[in-house]
């Protein structure tokens, strides 16, 4: 027998919480960014 | 481990919530589990290899090289894992209490795999406080084969399994208070097992494929030891 990776906890997402992918931790990231940069408005 | 973190830049950022309790097994591999064993976290002492925690674990309880974890998986994992031999077993004992007295749940989960002619009766994860085994997940063969859960030596079966994949099982003691009160507030198990492949909900499902129902009440000690085992043969 082969056992691997144990984990008690109280939760579910404790022990089998699928984890969010970084991509979309990146790209939360990329638009906050880009919401941030706005072009200056230009004046005559 | 280096690897692993690099990998996960790029594709996963896993953010596990903070277990009571985590071992990977990240020892040297071919040694048996042993006194000087002491990661991962939530543990107060060692692996040792009997309930009272003085004998040393036997020689088959080894650290073997690799992951069980698939290749494709998000979970975390270390570069080792267990592997028992027949009747083997070790323990370790838990940092925090388990109120098992009270309305808690608690979970637990692990990657299993057992080679197919080498089947033996029972192989698996225990809650074994004060010397008895009081909760059990894994698998049996000892009234039917499968997946199973068994409380007080109470054991229920369910989810067959060919022994030729790891699977990743979850399981969950349901806590209530009082002793032989009544069926409302009995004790109950829960296990499901997760094929490579099949999706592991992120939250927890509705029905379980293996329920282990009572009409009494388990009491686990305040720091229950945490036991690996297979057996071949009678227990």
């Amino acid at each position: 027998m082969e056992l691997d990776e144990i984990r008690v906890g109280e939760t579910w997402a404790d022990v089998a919480r699928v984890p969010e992918s970084s991509a979309g931790v990146l790209l939360g990231f990329a638009a906050m960014a880009a919401m941030k940069r706005r072009p200056c408005k230009v004046t005559a | 481990m280096t690897l692993a973190l690099v990998a996960g830049a790029f594709l996963f950022d896993p953010v596990f919530a903070a277990p009571l309790v985590y071992e990977g097994f990240g020892y040297t591999p071919q040694e048996t589990l042993g006194f000087d064993d002491n990661g991962g976290t939530g543990f107060s002492t060692p692996w040792r290899g009997s309930p009272g925690l003085i004998l040393p674990v036997e020689s088959d309880m080894t650290v073997a090289a690799g992951s069980l974890a698939p290749s494709a998986s998000p979970f975390p994992s270390t570069n080792e894992h267990a592997d028992a031999g027949d009747g083997a077993s070790a323990f370790r004992t838990m940092a925090v209490s388990l109120e098992m007295n009270a309305n808690e749940d608690y979970f637990v989960s692990f990657l299993f795999y057992m080679q197919p002619n080498t089947l033996s009766l029972l192989g698996g994860v225990s809650f074994f406080p004060n010397g008895n085994e009081e909760v059990f997940f894994g698998w049996s063969a000892q009234s039917s084969q499968g997946f199973a859960v068994s409380k007080l030596g109470g054991l229920s079966s369910g989810d067959s399994y060919s022994g030729l994949e790891t699977h990743f099982l979850v399981g969950k003691i349901q806590a209530r208070p009082g002793n032989m009160t009544g069926p409302g507030l009995s004790d109950q198990l829960f296990l499901e097992a997760y094929a490579p492949g099949e999706t592991v909900p992120a939250n927890e499902p509705a029905t379980y494929s293996v329920v282990g129902q009572t009409t009494e009440n388990i009491f686990l000690a305040e720091h229950p030891q945490h036991r690996l085992q297979r057996f071949h043969g009678a227990r």
